[in-house]
C-alpha cells in the first residue's frame, strides 16, 4: 500500500532502492542455487557443445582447428545429417607431438566425443 | 628326575634353582610356571605364554626400564605378535616405523608394515594395501571385495602393488592414505612423505569394520561435501554433486570410485540432488569410468572436461593404512 504522504515519484524511488538492496543482499548460497537450477535444465549435449566452443576459441592453433572440425561433426549429429552410429565410428583426434597442453586438450576433445555418444540425445 | 607334589613349600634359608644352559633349556619339555637359572645369559627365567621369559626385565613395565612384561606382545616376533600397531605404540611409545608381527583374526601372526611416527595423527597404523601407478586395484578389481591377497611379502613402503591380510581381517576404526608421489606436506596433516588423506571413525561414527566388509557393504556412503574434505588439496573438482565417501557410482555406473570423489557440473547442487548423469571428473582410490573414457586407475585423478579446478590428472601411487 502506498503511503498517502508520498508522491508517486518518491514511492517508486523507495521501491527501486529496495530492489537494488535486495539484489546486493543475495547470498552466495542463493546465487549458487539459482545457477545450479538453471544448469540442471541444460542438456548434457549442450554443455559439451559449450565446452567444444571454448576449445575453438583457444590460442592453440591445432586445438582450435580440431575443435572446429569436431564442432561441425557434432552439429551434423544434431541436425540429423549423421546418425549416432555413424558419429560413433568417426576417428578420434590424433596428436603425435609432445606438448603437454595440446595433449591434454586433444584428450578432452576425444573424451567429449565419447561422452556425447554415450548421452546423446540427452 | 623324580617329581614331588607338595601343597606348600617353605624354604627357610635359600632355594637353589636348576642351573641350565640355553641349549639344555631348549631340550626341556617346559610347563607353565617352571623357573630355572639360565647360565648362558645369567638370568632367572620363568616359562609362560609358551616361552621362557626373563624374570627381571620382562616382568617390569617400560616406565621402570623393563620390556613391558613377558606377556607383552610387542610385535618383535611371531610369538610376540601384537593385536595391532596401536597396541605396540601404547606399549612402547618410542616404537619406530617398520615391520612388526601382528596377530590377525583367522590367519594368526603376519608381518605388517606399521607407521608408528606420532606425526601421523598419533601413529599406530598398519598397511592394508599399496598401489603403484596402474590399474591393479581399479574399482572392478576383486581385491576390494574378496579376501584374496597380493604380494604379501612386500611389507614395505617401496613402490609396488600389494594387498595384505590386514585389509581382510583387521576390524578398523580409522583410515589413512599416503600419496607418496604427490606434493609433500599437504592434505589432512603435514608430513614429508606426500599428500595425506585421513578419515577417523570412517564407518558409522566409529563402528569397527574390515576393509573387505566395508567395500562389500557401503552403498554410496556419503561422508561429506568433497570441498570440505581435508584431503581435497591436489585433486580436480567440479561445481556440483561433490560426493566424498565410499563406493560412489554415478547414474548407469559410468563413473565409480571405492574411496574418493564424485563430481559433475550439470546443476542440482550437492549429492544426492546433483545431476549425476555425466560425471566428467574423477578422483580417489579404486577408480573406474566408462564415462571417463575407460579410466581404470588403482588411484589418481582424472579430467574429462568441464572442471573448475584442475588437479594432477594422472594415475598415482597410494598406500592405505588402518588403525
Amino acid at each position: 500500500m502506498r503511503n498517502i504522504d508520498l508522491t508517486e515519484e518518491e514511492f517508486n524511488l523507495i521501491i527501486n532502492y529496495r530492489k537494488g538492496k535486495y539484489n546486493i543482499d543475495i547470498s552466495d548460497e542463493e546465487y549458487n542455487e539459482i545457477v545450479s537450477r538453471r544448469n540442471g535444465a541444460i542438456k548434457t549435449y549442450v554443455k559439451y557443445i559449450e565446452n567444444i566452443e571454448k576449445l575453438v576459441d583457444q590460442d592453440n592453433e591445432y586445438i582450435s582447428k580440431e575443435a572446429t572440425k569436431f564442432l561441425e561433426l557434432a552439429n551434423k549429429l544434431h541436425n540429423e545429417e549423421l546418425t549416432l552410429e555413424e558419429y560413433r565410428v568417426t576417428a578420434d583426434i590424433e596428436y603425435k607431438g609432445d606438448d603437454d597442453d595440446t595433449l591434454f586438450k586433444v584428450r578432452c576433445l576425444n573424451y567429449i566425443k565419447n561422452a556425447i555418444s554415450i548421452h546423446y540425445p540427452n | 628326575m623324580s617329581r614331588v607334589n607338595v601343597s606348600s613349600l617353605v624354604v627357610n634359608n635359600r632355594l637353589k634353582l636348576p642351573v641350565l644352559s640355553t641349549a639344555q633349556i631348549t631340550a626341556l619339555s617346559p610347563e607353565t610356571g617352571m623357573m630355572i637359572y639360565n647360565s648362558s645369559n645369567n638370568k632367572v627365567e620363568i616359562y609362560f605364554n609358551n616361552k621362557w621369559n626373563n624374570a627381571g626385565a620382562d616382568l617390569l613395565p617400560v616406565s621402570a626400564g623393563g620390556t613391558g612384561g613377558a606377556a607383552a606382545k610387542d610385535g618383535s616376533s611371531s610369538t610376540n605378535a601384537a593385536t595391532s600397531a596401536a597396541a605396540i605404540k601404547a606399549l612402547k611409545p618410542s616404537s619406530t616405523d617398520g615391520v612388526y608381527w601382528i596377530d590377525l583374526p583367522g590367519v594368526g601372526p603376519k608381518q605388517v608394515y606399521c607407521i608408528m611416527d606420532s606425526n601421523y595423527d598419533g601413529g599406530g597404523w598398519m598397511m592394508a594395501l599399496k598401489a603403484t601407478r596402474g590399474t591393479t586395484f581399479s574399482y572392478g578389481s576383486s581385491y576390494w571385495t574378496s579376501t584374496n591377497t597380493l604380494n604379501e611379502g612386500s611389507f614395505n613402503i617401496q613402490d609396488g602393488d600389494a594387498k595384505f591380510e590386514v585389509f581382510n581381517r583387521f576390524s578398523a576404526k580409522d583410515l589413512l592414505a599416503v600419496w607418496p608421489d604427490l606434493s609433500a606436506n599437504s592434505g589432512c596433516f603435514s608430513v614429508p612423505r606426500g599428500h595425506i588423506w585421513l578419515e577417523n571413525n570412517f564407518w558409522q561414527g566409529g563402528t569397527k569394520i574390515t576393509l573387505t566388509s566395508l567395500f562389500n557393504t557401503a552403498n554410496e556412503t556419503f561422508i561429506r561435501d568433497a570441498n570440505n574434505f581435508c584431503g581435497i588439496g591436489q585433486f580436480s573438482r567440479q561445481t556440483d554433486v561433490r560426493f566424498y565417501g565410499f563406493n560412489y557410482s554415478n547414474d548407469q555406473n559410468l563413473a565409480r570410485v571405492r574411496w574418493g570423489f564424485g563430481w559433475n557440473e550439470n546443476g542440482g547442487g550437492l549429492w544426492p540432488n546433483g545431476n549425476q548423469g555425466s560425471d566428467d571428473v574423477a578422483g580417489g582410490i579404486g577408480m573406474t569410468g566408462t564415462q571417463q573414457g575407460q579410466v581404470n586407475y588403482s588411484a589418481g585423478d582424472f579430467i574429462g572436461c568441464c572442471q573448475n579446478v584442475s588437479g594432477f590428472n594422472r594415475s598415482a601411487r597410494v598406500e592405505v593404512y588402518v588403525r
